[in-house]
């Protein structure tokens, strides 16, 4: 540890490149609530800044960003005098209390790797903000970092899992695009979101492209989810279907239920009777019974048990 | 895909385990030798990346402690004829020739004459072994389409390979295992399949095999993102659902399909092969090759039947 005294100065902005973002890791840049801080109070922190000519910034990008919105024409700036993998350290460490999101997270990772740090020290800094160690992440989130904005806003937006993440960047930016647009006015559960990646992936790998007719015009997620399970698993959607027609068939009232394996596995099947008389079993046992003489009861095990094709054959 | 460090223990630890099967699958009761742990071989498919997480190959060279167990087992438990293996946990010839690991086993087995060892492979070379092999030791190849292995088993030996060295272990007067597994339903996978088949019967004596497993593709759910991140397109061309034990596998109906299809046309080529399912349901059995089996012990019943057939009063 070591200890430097540190003075301020005020700096015109027109003496700092403002577009230089090397050390930027905030994301999103502009910040209402900050905007409106240092619109009423002034900027409290100082910036720091490369001692370059014209200056670089090293850490302070977002109250730059409120600074220039504000029109301020200077801003309070400690100059330091470090190396680039110093900059990068005191970039990180001065945002590291406040909390990194995922994007952010991924710019920190990201800058490292393209600055030179050993593996080891990506590894440390990704365990001390909650990260898990490994080859397989720094790799996503390089991608997060390099993403579109509109990949990130969507993942910032959803508090997206790594996992989606990840699926998100398997497509490439044009179906990430459409998959977005799709998925933007609609409210999904992280759980829900990766069952529809997974199954939109699972297309693309054997269709070759989106199924992006499946994707228009529905109404939730859940419908959305419906239709690809429809597209991607069609053999169960089909014995679903047979299912659904020789349940209606058997005409029972409600309550007597027929279940099912919903991925038809199993071959036995549940039948529920809800009966709060000795009359009402008798009325559902008979009511079985004319299922089963009708020849339907034959037909769900026939679904169960896989014997269409065998049939078929 | 990362070349991984060779490294030896000697380990005092149960090396001999049942199979662990898979729930409410039907399991042949083989007893397997954990040997080595990890496999050089890296098949896309494989399940040991996702169990063994180390980028080590750990060779067990305690053999003397690992045939003491075996011995135990077949000491103590006479029910059955055991099938020991050594290729659950890596591929039981890979190393061999190096290491000379298996040698020391064919020798007990053929001494012991109690038991029979399988080993089981996708290395094609065992002329290493050749003047060592016995009655009582089953040389076996999973065996797929070249197309297959080409992309999903890149660094194992190619079909032709394997079918000859399995002939070689027949000339040298052992029965050899085949193992059809995983199945991978693909584009056009029907006529690979046949051609499959038409070599196997080209090239092998029939009267020979000892067994012939048949197994479809299946695997954890945590491997799907996998297989979906490395653009498998051949593991995921068909359509699957999450079995009872929680592992994916094709759609039961495609599964009894496969099966019934891969059955008739092996059973075309000799109709006294023994074929049987790896871990699958009693209705699969059922459906696919028409045999009703109960459980594991009717399987391993079933095993047991097939050996003393073709050794007589040897076992």
């Amino acid at each position: 540890m070591y200890r430097q005294r540190y003075y301020f100065e005020y700096i015109p902005i027109e003496d700092i490149v403002t577009q230089d973002r090397t050390f930027c890791l905030s994301y999103p840049l502009f910040d209402d609530i900050l905007t409106e801080s240092i619109r009423r109070f002034g900027i409290i922190q100082p910036i720091i800044v490369f001692d370059s000519e014209p200056y670089i910034v090293i850490t302070g990008f977002k109250r730059l960003e409120s600074a220039l919105s504000l029109g301020f024409e200077e801003i309070p700036c400690i100059i330091r005098q470090v190396g680039q993998m110093d900059a990068l350290l005191i970039a990180v460490n001065d945002n590291l209390t406040r909390g990194f999101n995922i994007v952010e997270k991924a710019h920190c990772v990201d800058k490292m790797m393209q600055l030179g740090f050993s593996m080891e020290e990506v590894y440390d800094l990704m365990g001390r903000i909650g990260l898990g160690r490994h080859e397989s992440v720094v790799k996503s989130l390089i991608g997060l970092s390099w993403a579109e904005t509109e990949l990130k806003d969507f993942v910032l937006r959803h508090r997206l899992s790594m996992k989606n993440i990840d699926y998100l960047l398997w497509f490439d930016p044009n179906e990430r695009e459409k998959i977005i647009a799709y998925l933007s006015g609609i409210s999904f559960t992280d759980s829900l979101l990766r069952e529809i990646l997974e199954m939109l992936s699972l297309t693309k790998l054997k269709k070759g492209s989106l199924p992006e007719g499946e994707l228009e015009g529905a109404k939730d997620a859940f419908e959305i989810r419906k239709r690809l399970k429809r597209y991607v698993n069609p053999g169960i959607s089909s014995l679903d279907g047979e299912f659904k027609k020789l349940k209606e068939s058997c005409g029972f009232p409600k309550n007597i239920d027929i279940k099912v394996d919903p991925f038809f596995e199993k071959e036995y099947i549940d039948i529920i009777i809800k009966a709060d008389s000795l009359d009402k079993v008798r009325d559902g046992l008979k009511k079985i019974e004319g299922a089963i003489e009708k020849g339907y009861m034959e037909g769900i095990f026939g679904l169960t048990k896989s014997r269409i094709h065998r049939d078929e054959d | 895909m990362a070349l991984q460090r060779v490294e030896f223990i000697e380990t005092k630890i149960d090396a001999v385990r049942d199979c662990p099967g898979t729930k409410n699958h039907i399991c042949c009761g083989y007893k397997t030798i954990d040997l080595i742990e990890g496999c050089p071989l890296s098949c896309s498919y494989c399940i040991l990346k996702h169990y063994i997480k180390s980028d080590v190959i750990k060779v067990n060279r305690n053999i003397d402690h690992v045939i003491n167990q075996v011995d135990s087992i077949i000491e103590n438990d006479k029910s059955h004829i055991w099938r020991f293996g050594t290729g659950e946990l890596s591929d039981s010839l890979v190393f061999d020739r190096r290491y000379g690991l298996n040698r020391p086993l064919i020798e007990y087995f053929g001494e012991k004459k109690r038991a029979l060892l399988e080993l089981k492979s996708k290395w094609a070379q065992i002329d290493h072994l050749i003047p060592f092999l016995n009655r009582f030791t089953i040389i076996s190849f999973s065996l797929s389409p070249q197309a297959i292995i080409e992309k999903e088993e890149k660094r194992s030996s190619p079909l032709y390979k394997r079918l000859k060295a399995a002939k070689k272990a027949q000339d040298r007067g052992c029965f050899i295992g085949l193992h059809l597994d995983p199945i991978i339903i693909y584009e056009g996978f029907e006529k690979d399949y046949y051609y499959l088949v038409e070599d196997i019967g080209r090239i092998l004596d029939l009267d020979r095999v000892i067994w012939i497993s048949l197994g479809l593709l299946r695997f954890p759910s945590r491997m799907m993102d996998t297989f979906i991140k490395e653009k498998r397109r051949n593991l995921l061309y068909g359509e699957f659902i999450r079995g009872e034990d929680g592992k994916y596998r094709y759609l039961k109906s495609e599964r009894i399909r496969v099966y019934k299809m891969l059955y008739d046309l092996l059973k075309n080529k000799n109709n006294g092969l023994f074929i049987y399912l790896c871990m699958e349901r009693q209705d699969v059995w059922r459906e696919s090759i028409g045999l009703t089996i109960e459980d594991t012990e009717a399987l391993t019943g079933l095993f047991d039947k097939r050996i003393r057939y073709l050794y007589g009063g040897e076992l």
